[in-house]
């Protein structure tokens, strides 16, 4: 069931276009990110929805019913933001009955949803206390729980993990995806963090300059992006730079002379084009040849040891650079420094992209 | 040091609060709560600071309610022509207090505002609430945009946001200006005494007459008490701004 969707949203300022013509459908229960960096076009999308930005073109429905002229007060809607927007002057109880008390709910019934919800966050004890007594990550708690309490259609989260640290911020996004999942809520959730966004989503957005560019799991995205964007803004990726050959199941030729072959055909024969294989897929080969497999020679730059991973990099003849991503062995000595290394990976994992 | 050397003057009125006698002198020749006893007790002194008073109360409330939500439009809304209309809301502070109170005079007078206290509390709102709007807009900048923005999404209307959210945020810069606009039209000579009627007297304007025509040694006693009220207020605002 569709909890929220927009029909052909976008915003200019003047000349400037903030947000293109987009089309977004969100399923109830759904988790949702929008992925962009800052300008993409995200938050402006964000503040539509929340009625915060009146939209140049398009609707805004919730449930069916179109909202694109409510004011944000009328649209049952929550948002989290960065700096958790607590009320200072209020204890934590009194900052999440907030909400309950604009809607006229009775004492009895606000003590226990606000307890209730207190649970769901882990923080029973913190009732009693002023915002600036809370760590970071406990007051977005707080203001998470100040969201679910009044069980709005749709909590919008704007980079609610911007200001805490790392360690944290990956604690907060198992906590905040397990609440999100054992309640049933549909979020919609602004980042720039493409880990964030692969580890949370249900569903990602992403965004570059004002425009949508791909909508698809994350699996989807890694793995199946459709531009080169897509494909370099998400993970570390390969590109092999050529020109679309009609070589039966797809291929690419790279300057060298040497053919790629791709895991599906491609109707841009004869373009020049990329090819786009991940790190963890390629490999380091030995000589002998395998079928259905693409294979590379270039000379070793620099073996980066990352714990549990090693990273090759590798210099092929027309200076693309090209990483191999291995596990960690420590009974096989790394390969030096300047030796002539073969790199092969399976054409089914190798994407054919447009320039 | 300069500073102590302009300040101690002002500061010699207490002493001489304490002498007894008809006559205002130094040094003190004697102790005595005399001066005190016949601001309090004896004289109409106490019917001009009972009009103060109240006139700054009065001042203090109209500058409030006229200051508070003109500094609040000032700081969030946007429109043309907004730094012009700061500039004009506070531009008594700029003109001279005589020319203000001449133009107070010269204007009630041709409209015809009478009364006792009325044309003084209006005359000295004019000049306090250029300190309201100051203060509340300083205070505007400690009032965190998204707060509104997440009370408004949270089904808050304007109204019950400004003053379940707004206006409790605000409230150290609300009670300072408060406290400073009762004590400029307090301490206010000259408008209250251009508009002020004869034989209704604020407390300054009496003490001004007192000095023309008779000296009394009052007037000490009535300088004490009004640098101890000044102190007090400016230790308030000062308590109340650590308080938040």
């Amino acid at each position: 069931m569709t909890m929220i969707r927009l029909e052909g949203v976008s915003k200019r300022y003047g000349a400037v276009v903030a947000l293109d013509k987009s089309d977004l459908a969100v399923d109830k229960g759904e988790f949702v990110t929008l992925l962009g960096s800052s300008g993409s076009g995200k938050t402006t999308l964000l503040n539509v929805i929340a009625g915060m930005i009146a939209p140049t073109t398009g609707r805004v429905l919730v449930d069916g019913e179109d909202i694109t002229s409510l004011p944000p007060n009328r649209r049952n809607l929550g948002m989290v933001f960065q700096n958790y927007a607590l009320l200072p002057h209020m204890t934590i109880f009194e900052n999440i009955a907030f909400p309950l008390r604009i809607r006229g709910v009775s004492n009895a019934e606000i003590r226990k949803r606000v307890m209730d919800v207190l649970d769901i966050i882990r923080l029973p004890q913190i009732a009693q206390r002023k915002p600036r007594e809370l760590s970071g990550g406990q007051q977005q708690r707080v203001s998470l729980a100040r969201c679910i309490v009044y069980n709005p259609s749709l909590i919008l989260m704007d980079e609610p993990l911007g200001a805490l640290d790392r360690r944290l911020r990956e604690q907060m996004q198992v906590e905040i995806k397990k609440i999100q999942t054992e309640s049933g809520i549909t979020m919609l959730y602004v980042t720039h963090d493409q880990e964030e966004a692969l580890s949370m989503s249900d569903r990602i957005v992403l965004m570059d300059n004002g425009k949508i560019l791909q909508i698809g799991s994350p699996s989807d995205l890694y793995f199946r992006p459709k531009s080169l964007f897509a494909a370099t803004f998400l993970g570390m990726s390969n590109i092999l730079r050529g020109r679309f050959t009609t070589a039966s199941g797809g291929g690419i030729c790279l300057p060298g002379g040497e053919e790629i072959r791709l895991s599906s055909e491609t109707p841009m024969t004869g373009e020049i084009g990329c090819a786009m294989v991940r790190p963890e897929n390629v490999k380091l080969a030995g000589p002998d040849a395998q079928p259905n497999t693409n294979e590379v020679v270039g000379e070793l730059v620099m073996s980066v040891m990352l714990g549990g991973i090693t990273n090759h990099h590798v210099e092929l003849a027309d200076g693309t650079r090209l990483i191999a991503q291995e596990q960690t062995r420590i009974d096989r000595a790394p390969p030096l420094r300047g030796e002539r290394i073969r790199l092969r990976w399976e054409a089914s994992d190798t994407i054919g992209l447009p320039e | 040091m300069g500073y102590v050397f302009l300040i101690l003057p002002t500061l010699i009125v207490v002493p001489l609060s304490f002498n007894a006698g008809t006559e205002l002198s130094f040094p003190p020749t004697s102790f005595s709560l005399a001066q005190y006893r016949t601001y309090f007790f004896e004289s109409n002194w106490w019917e001009a600071t009972v009009l103060s008073f109240w006139v700054g109360i009065a001042t203090m409330m109209l500058s409030l309610v006229l200051g508070v939500p003109a500094a609040y439009a000032l700081v969030r809304a946007d429109f043309p022509g907004k730094k012009i209309l700061t500039l004009f809301l506070l531009s008594p502070i700029l003109v001279p207090v005589i020319v203000v109170a001449l133009g107070v005079y010269l204007y009630f007078a041709s409209i015809g505002i009478k009364g006792v206290a009325l044309p003084i509390v209006l005359g000295h709102t004019l000049i306090a609430m250029p300190f309201v709007v100051i203060t509340a807009m300083a205070g505007m900048q400690n009032v965190d945009r998204n707060l509104e923005v997440a009370s408004q999404i949270m089904g808050a209307g304007r109204l019950l946001i400004f003053y379940k959210v707004t206006l409790p945020l605000l409230r150290p810069a609300i009670v300072a200006g408060a406290l400073f606009s009762f004590l400029i039209s307090f301490d206010e000579v000259v408008i209250a005494y251009f508009v002020g009627r004869a034989g209704f007297s604020t407390l300054p304007v009496k003490m001004f007459g007192s000095i023309q025509w008779e000296i009394s040694p009052v007037i000490a006693a009535i300088s004490t008490l009004l640098t101890l009220l000044s102190l007090g207020v400016c230790l308030l605002v000062a308590a109340t701004a650590k308080d938040e």
